[in-house]
């Protein structure tokens, strides 16, 4: 099942899976995961090789556009989108975690050599270490507070702005907005004690 | 009880976190009563929440996006690409990646490059170019494929500063001599960077790259005309490339060999002092800093200073014109030990030096923004672009600017440029009308909707996909629209109420209809409040009362729709949603300005008074030249502050010359003796206008009044020592004297409730004329006695006040004392602007003589008082004898010349007649300024919630 391209699945099927999975089916979500992450997992490589060619990139756009692909909108309800979105979140974690591990790999191992020694790519370097070092801190965080770590991935990693997630999970804005401040000022202290002045402001 | 302990500490960091900074101790005092860890976890988090910066705040993706993607590579090796197999990788660049490949056939080692798209034509071609040059200095192209491109392995380091100055020049001139055989087969590298050098272990130098830059390939130009481009993922390539950027490149202006002569300079300058001459931490900055900053002279070796100095011009008119130049140069250099030797330069690299001399005092980019916490930068467009009086739109998310602009084809599209990046580009298929209003985007920033040729409403897809038509609209243009996250799009009507459709098109409804009691004529330039049901929108009726911001609502029936006004207004408003869904900022324009209201959604109504954003937006019929998001706010300064140079001309209509000169300039007054003139110039903001001191002939000015406001129209005193002016830095424009040097004080002549403008002084320095703007009799010329104050009061009374614009007063120069005075001025009496003379002071006895017939304004005497000279209305300079005699008799006006641009007010004569120096708009319209976080200057008048 999983070996299956995700485009030969029709939306139609994915919709029903999604809402078998919504009424408790789930064996609904063991298709359909790896059906959604096959389909980010190329987007998102997709868009970090097209954004070189200059088109703009917003994670939003391509969760939105793996729905689009997967699924037909209007037939969904706001509640299905609401747990793709949420799913999808998190899979775009798994996979920007992976490619951040891989390239770190990469740095490290000196297997590549960077062509243009510009100053600012140590920089982005860093980042990219950065966020395993987050990755890490959220399930840190996760294990103390489901919400906050949730209100995380899916503004962090799943590119949606407070109103969307107060939508996926159900809050007011502002109680996102909250919870928000005070996840981020403690996931700032986790990763700056984990690498003295790795996090940039930036 | 860790988890009683974690939601005691997330309790107390909220209830700090809702409290004022500095009432938060006292609270955790209280709160935690004794118990010190906990005080002091808490603490700690606020501490990391208020240190926190930009944490997180970009989302993951974008943040991998920056960075290189070693992820995607490797995939070439162990390949065979033709008769190369891809051994290995060798790294990343800015076009593609590099690889070690094997080449069968010969068995050697090469290079191989692998672009991540298709070449164009125009890189092949060069690639072709460079790969038939054969210098032992440049990287050998064996092989260009379609996207790859075969050639030398060269190992070696690229050169790092700080060297020994012997060996900066040993690298120097191989690059030199790189450059020289590529500029004679006409090959600009467009590229230079130390990067792009490598010192073989033998000591040879190799330039890589020449003519592999990338070009943009939006619309097919000449080669030379081609800017580069950037993409924004590159970013951190371009930080590293933008330091060596010409200003010309940073601009996106066309390039040429010089742009390489720059990037030599800034090389060199690199190689020996260790740093780059332009510094930034982001692009912008560094770009800002290409374009205004110099270098640090002082820490360039006396010896080489002129060297780098002649590449480093910032004009590319007064660089070094062939790298052949630089060749000699250097060998001038090359004897430390031994005495300088006389030049054998060209005499023109010489004078070059001497105006390299001069260093700009003002440099527009560097005026620091109002509020330290927003900043501000420029937006350039390539030249063969043109978005001059044309509208634009920025994404919801602040990252793409939408704009309507006309190619070199001479078809307006639609065009969009990335905000983080160079980058512009039309989108293909999306033939607009002629000149349509502001686009508007889809709320994800992936789609704009615009109005299309032949009276529809069509979409297109950033990312390239054909544009899809969505509905007709009822007139050719649909002004304004707004699409919400619900998938439904409203849009105005030039005569008609708003209309709605589906974003994926299908048939169009009515949401509002015309009120026809209210002589309504349009609804226009909707947008959805935060619920996208409501939305407010613009009716404009013939009825001033009626015209104004609305809201209106989905479901609601288009007659039915709510009839209060918010706002009064006739221009487009801007609404931008505060993050918390509760309100937002209402923008709109308001003479000129654009102010912010502060709109507040929950209630449905304006809260407090405006603020004013920016002044002197540029505008033309209902919506204003301006662009908002969340983030940025992108405006177009007005066309006074459109770029000017000055040119001199003759009478005869030649034009003799363009002196060198500051920018900015608005307007402009010769001194008597013609050798100096004072000027008028904008900063950078556009908001203050201030007077400086121009010698004729030098790049320098020197400013003469430090004042907020807008300083105007100088005229000086017959002596030369005095200039007098109007400023609005008290409300109305009113009337100041300035001694002609810096540290003279300045003297109010005349303060009062309507606006004033000198326009001339009696030859005895006794009389100025000014013009005052009255609301009963307009404009009107009087005169002020007394002008030198040694006589005792300053007095004024009207020369000249009827119910009709009277203005541009000049005295005749001669100050004969029989002779009565005379004053040409202007008057529009008989229903347009002509020129007359009459005596001064006014004689109600005396005749009025008309000078021009055909309409005239903007007399300017010759010196000698026996020439007048005026304004065709088509921008002719006329020519009038005046001969001496006991009355004014005036000969047949005669058309001197024509120039090209038009005279307006901007025009001086020198003493003798003979030459003129005129203030010319240059066609290039005004950058638009980006004002990031411009709603940090708005803090303070957030909506509250309850």
């Amino acid at each position: 099942m999983s070996s299956q391209p995700a485009t030969a699945r029709t939306p139609q099927q994915v919709t029903e899976l999604l809402a078998a999975w919504r009424d408790g089916n789930s064996s609904a979500l063991d298709q359909l995961v790896p059906l959604i992450e096959g389909e980010l997992r190329r987007l998102a490589r997709l868009y970090l090789r097209r954004e070189r060619a200059g088109h703009v990139l917003q994670t939003t756009a391509l969760v939105n556009e793996a729905f689009v692909r997967l699924l037909k909108w209007q037939d969904v309800s706001w509640q299905n989108r609401a747990h793709f979105i949420a799913m999808a979140a998190r899979l775009m974690r798994n996979i920007l975690v992976d490619i951040a591990r891989r390239r770190t790999k990469d740095a490290d191992g000196h297997s590549v050599r960077i062509v243009d020694i510009a100053a600012a790519e140590h920089v982005v370097h860093e980042r990219t270490r950065d966020l395993l070092a987050l990755d890490d801190a959220l399930r840190g965080l996760a294990e103390r507070d489901l919400r906050k770590a949730q209100i995380v991935e899916l503004r962090f990693f799943g590119g949606l702005n407070l109103e969307e997630i107060a939508e996926v999970i159900g809050v007011a804005p502002i109680t996102v907005s909250r919870e928000w401040a005070k996840a981020r000022a403690w996931l700032h202290r986790e990763v700056t004690r984990q690498s003295p002045g790795a996090p940039r402001r930036r | 009880m860790e988890h009683e302990r974690w939601t005691l500490v997330d309790r107390l960091l909220g209830a700090a976190l809702e409290r004022e900074p500095d009432q938060r101790a006292a609270f955790l005092n209280e709160a935690c009563a004794g118990d010190e860890a906990l005080r002091h976890e808490v603490e700690s988090l606020l501490e990391h929440h208020a240190g926190a910066g930009h944490f997180l705040e970009s989302p993951a993706l974008e943040l991998l996006n920056a960075a290189p993607t070693a992820d995607t590579g490797a995939q070439f090796v162990d390949r065979q690409l033709g008769p190369y197999r891809i051994l290995s990788r060798l790294g990343i660049g800015g076009m593609g990646e590099v690889y070690r490949a094997r080449d069968s056939r010969l068995g050697r080692e090469v290079a191989i490059k692998i672009a991540t798209e298709r070449f164009s034509a125009r890189v092949e071609r060069e690639a072709r170019a460079v790969a038939a040059l054969n210098h032992p200095n440049i990287c050998t192209l064996h092989d260009v494929g379609p996207n790859y491109i075969v050639m030398e392995l060269v190992e070696g380091d690229s050169p790092k500063g700080p060297l020994p100055l012997q060996e900066a020049l040993r690298i120097a001139r191989q690059i030199v001599q790189a450059l020289e055989a590529a500029h004679e087969k006409g090959i600009v590298h467009r590229d230079l960077k130390p990067g792009n050098i490598k010192i073989k272990p033998d000591g040879v130098v190799k330039v890589l790259d020449f003519g592999l830059a990338k070009v943009d390939g939006a619309v097919a130009t000449q080669p030379e005309d081609s800017p580069r481009r950037i993409t924004a993922t590159e970013s951190g390539v371009i930080l590293g490339t933008a330091a060596y950027m010409s200003p010309e490149q940073a601009r996106g202006r066309p390039v040429d060999r010089r742009t390489d002569i720059w990037a030599f300079g800034v090389v060199l300058y690199e190689l020996i002092v260790g740093d780059r001459p332009f510094r930034g931490d982001t692009v912008t900055d560094t770009l800002a800093a290409v374009v205004k900053e110099e270098p640090k002279w002082d820490q360039v070796p006396a010896s080489v200073r002129r060297l780098v100095r002649c590449c480093l011009q910032k004009d590319p008119k007064d660089r070094l014109r062939d790298i052949a130049d630089a060749r000699l140069l250097l060998e001038d250099v090359d004897t430390e030990a031994a005495p300088v030797r006389r030049s054998r330069l060209p005499w023109a690299v010489a004078a070059l030096f001497a105006v390299a001399m001069g260093i700009a005092l003002w440099a527009p980019w560097r005026t620091a923004p109002s509020n330290p916490d927003t900043i501000q930068t420029q937006v350039y467009l390539p030249e063969n672009v043109n978005a001059a009086g044309r509208n634009f739109s920025l994404s919801p998310d602040g990252r793409t600017l939408a704009l309507s602009a006309v190619g070199p084809d001479g078809v307006a599209r639609v065009w969009v440029r990335s905000m983080n990046s160079l980058e512009v580009r039309a989108l293909p298929g999306t033939e607009t009308t002629p000149n349509p209003p502001p686009f508007f985007w889809s709320p994800d920033s992936r789609f704009i909707a615009y109005s299309a040729e032949g009276a529809s409403l069509k979409k297109v897809d950033l990312a390239g996909s054909p544009p899809e038509t969505l509905c007709d609209t009822k007139g050719p243009n649909a002004p304004g629209g707004s699409w919400n996250r619900d998938g439904v799009i409203i849009f105005g009507s030039g005569s008609a109420g708003l209309t709605r459709v589906s974003a994926a098109g299908g048939a169009a409804s009515p949401v509002t209809a015309l009120d026809t009691s209210r002589r309504e004529i349009r609804h226009a330039y909707p947008t959805f409040l935060a619920d996208d049901r409501r939305f407010l929108y613009l009716r404009t009726s013939s009825s001033p009362e009626n015209s104004g911001v609305y809201v209106g609502a989905l479901g609601v029936k288009p007659e039915d729709q709510d009839s209060r006004r918010l706002v009064a207004t006739t221009f487009a408003p801007v609404y931008v949603r505060h993050a918390d869904r509760t309100g937002g900022y209402l923008l709109v324009m308001r003479d000129g300005d654009v102010v912010a209201y502060v709109f507040d959604e929950q209630r449905t109504q304006i809260v407090g008074e405006p603020v004013t954003l920016v002044q002197q937006v540029g505008s033309f019929v209902a919506s204003g030249f301006f662009s908002a998001s969340a983030r940025a706010l992108v405006y177009r300064p007005s066309a006074s502050s459109q770029e000017t140079r000055l040119h001199w001309w003759n009478r005869k209509g030649h034009f003799v010359g363009n002196p060198a000169q500051p920018g900015g300039i608005r307007a402009m007054a010769l001194s008597p003796d013609g050798l100096r003139a004072a000027l008028v110039r904008q900063d950078s903001a556009g908001a203050d206008q201030n007077i400086w001191l121009w010698e004729t002939t030098r790049e320098n000015s020197t400013r003469l009044t430090f004042h907020k406001g807008r300083a105007n129209a100088p005229v000086w005193t017959p002596d030369g020592r005095y200039i007098v002016f109007a400023s609005t830095r008290e409300g109305p424009k009113n009337l100041y004297r300035k001694a002609a040097n810096e540290s003279a004080k300045e003297e109010v002549l005349l303060k009062s409730d309507q606006d004033k403008v000198p326009t001339s002084i009696s030859a005895d320095g006794n009389f100025l004329l000014y013009t005052e703007t009255n609301a009963q009799s307009k404009q009107d010329i009087w005169a002020m006695s007394n002008l030198g104050g040694g006589g005792g009061e300053r007095k004024s009374a009207p020369f000249q006040r009827r119910e009709f614009n009277e203005g541009e007063a000049q005295f005749s120069p001669e100050s004969g004392t029989a002779a009565p005075r005379l004053v040409a001025y202007t008057s529009d009496e008989t229903g347009r602007p002509e020129v007359y003379v009459r005596e001064f002071p006014f004689n109600a006895e005396s005749d009025k003589w008309p000078v021009s017939k055909a309409g005239g304004t903007n007399p300017r005497w010759r010196r000698d008082g026996k020439e007048l000279f005026f304004a065709a209305p088509d921008g002719t300079v006329m020519s009038v004898e005046v001969p001496l005699g006991a009355t004014f008799r005036a000969g047949e006006a005669k058309a001197l010349f024509r120039v090209p641009a038009g005279l307006r007010s901007n025009w001086d004569l020198t003493a003798d007649g003979q030459r003129l120096l005129v203030l010319v708009p240059q066609d290039a319209p005004a950058p638009l300024t980006v004002w990031q976080n411009w709603q940090a200057v708005l803090s303070d008048r957030q909506p509250r919630r309850q």
